[in-house]
């Protein structure tokens, strides 16, 4: 029909190609340049911190840009390719990086990397000589290096810099007893510190050719004191070693630094520790439990679904054709236009025991316990979550409705079918059709609605007996937020077990509904 | 892993947009050298909750201006903002200095703070909440405020401060009665618990946390108290559905006697117009109602890149008495540091907090602790609520909770 419409070229080819502007030209080939450039850039960027899989990968991707752009035909390619770069980036990434993170212990004591602990646990271990003295310094600096003029409290000038120990000099100039400068060497005032600060932070002067004797360091710029370092890290052996008591603590495969006896030195490190995450998931304990908040997860979503989308459809069958629909459109779109968080907020305190408007004023000063009561509360959040989603359906369904043709309805009517069977056989089906991809994706979203549980109940009322703290209105993603980050240890790791778990049953559940609602679309 | 990848990343791009800048500036006449001002080169970022920023920004503007640095403050909500430190200092996103509750434990225990060597200026510090900064004597947080709670006594509605928290409840109940109150006590406990708020009444029956690493929460002391907590929530003495600040509102309009709450709150109340003394909290055990004393403390990031600027404001801008009387003219809260506390004593509800603070008890600077605030609180509400039939052996399953915890944390 097309091809009707479209004016044949004089030259009939065998292939009609569109004409290509010089405009339209320059604008690609700007863009291209444009994503080379940030290829390009990205590629060296992963090739300076090593890795080397993820720059390959870039430039594959770079390859299959340019040739799906360059090529004349594919044309369905260049429409596709920018959306499927930003699936891969903003959603496979993700979800490749929490399969990764689920398989480590990252959390609370394991936050940092192994070089970060070693360095943090050196540097802690790094204390003042106890009851050494204070000496008043001047930082120099010659040569592009550091050094630290001290005035020892007995008045001695020394000077020294990195594996350079400390030796008497003569200071070429001295204010109310404290040396400032050095032949050959320039002073360098606070201000020009900041420049060097980094410089300055590892700068640490022997004071003698013996090591264990400490060293000085100044975190300021103007006073010193003598350090001893407590543990050396000896990387041919993967330990660490008490200097003076030749203690000796090992890798314990775990993320950890351990002694003889088991005792942990602070901080660990993030490390992959295999399905550790998936047994705990699946442990003994928390299974039976966990298949409590997954059964409860379920009938939320179903429940909310279902109630939200039964209240819209009556809702838009009651209004669709009377006088002032605009006016209620408007009205009842309201709680959709507040944000769940705000309108949870009210919410929870309206149906507070003691103090809530619903208890004091509705009921007259009844103690209902709305949100405490664990049963109650699976009830109250139901019915708070249809007061959030009903409108989307009431809306979603006026349309639906307002575009069922009016002719079918009469010819049923014309055929002796009374209003119920009209309804029941020809509107809610019709409806139905354009309505059922919503209702799938409304029913992942209900599995996945943080928002509403979190802000009315925090997942309470406490349960003291469960032993991953799931409360009776906790759904599995608000069991992932405390998990990994409410409580005061966080655990990263079992969270993304319990985050890679979740996907994969909505994943099943969306691929059989889909299917389910394809099929029904076909019958209609 | 990937985190420190990042980092680096940050740090390149960084490095790469200064090159192009300078690339851009170089044929700019070079820059005068000779100012009078010292030039600024130093750019510490600072973060921390609003209520702190609004404290410490305009008294570190000041200090920065005069050292020669920028400080830059970052507003954090105040219950993710340790959670978010400890997750952006590996990535190198977190800030050069982090003012927070004490945690030393939790901080230092994450590889995220660097240690701090105070040198003579320690001996300006009260010493409990010096050691409170500290892990296996080792300086990481420098204190600046002690704080505890109190009760805050109405004084038109209770003339007289109540022998024992009984007393108070008796007291209370009959202006309830009266019709002169609502509630005859309030604390803010709900919706989650709230024992650092507790921890006077429980303290009063000779309860304590640890005993060195040994867990003592569950011991008799704390079963009494679990036992009378199911009586206070029975009774409606203690109500589990009062929050923070519903508990505030009764008693800003008068209509509770009594309010368990610490010095933040000290201002609101004085604008309230309510008349109020500062009491000890009453005992309800027979011994002395000893509540928390809470520090909080400027941390130094350990991975700061600025550190001879975050140095400074560590042991020059937190041990001035400059900045510690500033901050108390925030908060309200005795300072941390020994000369700043004899300068603002005549002020009569800090004398009165500082009285009840001296049987303070600390919060136990183990790592031990992070296992212990959540089944604390859930088991406080559980009884309070009815929902534990047996309030003891609801503690005593709480302690063993803990100790499961404390085993699984190594």
């Amino acid at each position: 029909m097309l091809r009707l419409l479209t004016p044949k070229p004089a030259s009939a080819g065998s292939e009609f190609r569109p004409r290509v502007s010089i405009f339209g030209l320059i604008s690609k080939i700007i863009l291209i340049a444009l994503v080379n450039a940030l290829g390009l850039f990205m590629v060296s960027q992963f090739f300076l911190v090593n890795q080397v899989g993820l720059a390959v990968f870039a430039i594959l991707g770079l390859v299959i840009i340019n040739v799906i752009y360059w090529r004349r035909k594919g044309l369905p390619a260049k429409y596709l390719t920018p959306g499927l770069v930003f699936l891969l980036a903003f959603q496979v990434f993700v979800i490749i990086y929490t399969v990764i993170i689920s398989f480590t212990n990252s959390g609370t004591g394991h936050n940092v990397s192994k070089e970060s602990a070693i360095e943090s646990i050196i540097n802690n271990s790094i204390v003042r000589l106890e009851g050494s003295p204070t000496y008043n310094v001047r930082v120099l600096e010659q040569g592009g290096n550091l050094f630290l003029l001290a005035t020892s409290p007995d008045g001695e000038f020394l000077l020294g810099g990195n594996n350079q120990p400390l030796e008497s000099v003569v200071p070429s100039n001295i204010v109310s007893g404290i040396a400032t400068e050095v032949d050959g060497y320039s002073t360098l005032e606070l201000a020009q510190l900041f420049a060097v600060q980094e410089q300055l932070a590892e700068l640490t002067v022997p004071l003698d050719e013996d090591p264990a004797k400490g060293y000085l360091r100044s975190a300021n710029g103007s006073s010193a004191f003598i350090f001893v370092q407590n543990l050396l890290f000896d990387a041919s052996t993967n330990t660490l070693v008490h200097s003076s008591t030749g203690e000796t603590f090992v890798d314990n495969g775990e993320g950890n630094f351990v002694d003889a006896n088991g005792e942990q030195l602070q901080p660990g490190w993030s490390t992959t520790v295999g399905f550790a995450n998936y047994s705990k998931v699946f442990g003994a304990a928390a299974q039976f439990e966990l298949l409590g908040v997954f059964v409860w997860t379920l009938s939320y979503a179903v429940a909310s679904v279902a109630l939200t989308f039964g209240l819209g459809l009556f809702l838009a069958i009651t209004i669709n054709g009377l006088r002032g629909t605009r006016v209620y459109r408007s009205l009842l779109i309201l709680p959709y236009a507040f944000p769940v968080f705000l309108s949870g907020l009210i919410w929870s305190g309206l149906l507070n025991e003691t103090f809530g408007y619903v208890n004091q004023v509705l009921l007259g000063g009844a103690e209902v316990p709305w949100l405490q009561d664990p049963i109650l509360a699976k009830i109250s959040v139901i019915l708070v979550s249809v007061w959030f989603g009903f409108p989307y359906f009431f809306l979603v369904c006026l349309g639906a409705l307002q575009s069922v043709p009016t002719e079918l309805a009469e010819a049923a009517r014309v055929d002796g079918a009374k209003p119920f069977q009209v309804f029941s056989q020809i509107t809610l089906p019709l409806v139905l059709v354009a309505t059922s991809p919503l209702l799938v994706a409304g029913f992942a979203f209900s599995f996945n609605d943080f928002n509403t549980i979190f802000v009315l109940t925090s997942g309470g009322p406490i349960n003291v007996d469960s032993s991953i703290s799931a409360g009776a209105t906790d759904i599995l993603i608000t069991l992932v937020y405390k998990q990994a980050f409410v409580s005061d240890t966080v655990d990263f790791g079992l969270a993304s077990a319990f985050a890679v778990i979740i996907f994969l049953v909505i994943t099943i559940m969306s691929v059989f509904l889909f299917r389910r609602t394809r099929a029904l679309e076909e019958v209609y | 892993m990937f985190a420190s990848h990042r980092k680096k990343v940050g740090a390149v791009l960084t490095a790469i947009g200064a090159l192009v800048l300078t690339a851009c500036a170089a044929p700019a006449p070079a820059p005068e050298t000779t100012t009078a001002a010292p030039e600024v080169s130093g750019k510490l970022t600072v973060w921390t909750e609003d209520y702190y920023v609004a404290i410490f920004e305009p008294l570190a503007q000041e200090w920065a201006a005069e050292v020669g640095i920028e400080i830059e403050f970052v507003t954090k909500e105040f219950s993710e903002m340790t959670n978010q430190f400890i997750a952006a200092v590996p990535a190198g996103e977190g800030p050069d200095i982090f003012i927070a509750g004490m945690n030393t434990s939790l901080l230092v225990g994450n590889g995220v703070v660097a240690p701090v060597e105070l040198g003579d200026k320690a001996g300006l510090f009260s010493p409990n909440a010096l050691a409170a900064g500290q892990l296996d004597g080792v300086q990481y947080g420098i204190p600046f405020s002690i704080e505890n709670v109190a009760v805050y006594r109405n004084t038109d509605l209770a003339p007289e401060p109540a022998a024992t928290f009984d007393d108070a409840i008796a007291a209370g109940n009959a202006l309830v009665d009266a019709g002169s109150a609502d509630s005859p006590f309030a604390v803010g406990v709900g919706p989650d618990g709230n024992p650092y708020l507790l921890m006077g009444l429980q303290s009063s029956f000779g309860s304590t946390l640890f005993n060195g690493e040994e867990l003592t929460i569950d011991d008799e002391a704390g079963q009494a108290f679990a036992s009378a907590l199911a009586g206070w929530g029975a009774s409606g003495a203690i109500n589990p559905d009062m929050g923070l600040d519903i508990a505030l509102n009764q008693f800003k309009e008068g209509r509770t006697p009594y309010l368990i709450t610490g010095p933040w709150d000290l201002n609101g109340i004085k604008e309230s117009g309510v008349p109020y003394v500062i009491d000890p909290i009453p005992s309800a055990g027979g011994q002395v109602a000893a509540p928390f004393a809470g520090n909080f403390a400027a941390y130094q990031s350990a991975e700061s890149q600025n550190p001879l600027a975050a140095s400074l404001f560590m042991t020059d801008f937190m041990t001035r008495t400059k900045t510690a009387v500033g901050i108390f003219e925030g908060n309200k809260t005795l300072p941390a540091l020994i000369p700043a506390q004899e300068e603002v004593s005549s002020d009569p509800d800090v004398a009165a907090f500082a009285a009840i603070g001296a049987s303070a008890v600390s919060i136990p600077g183990i790592s031990a602790m992070n296992q212990v605030w959540g089944p604390w609180g859930e088991t406080q509400m559980a009884i309070l609520r009815g929902q534990a039939a047996d309030p003891v052996k609801a503690w005593i399953d709480m302690g063993v909770k803990i100790r499961e915890a404390i085993a699984a944390a190594g």
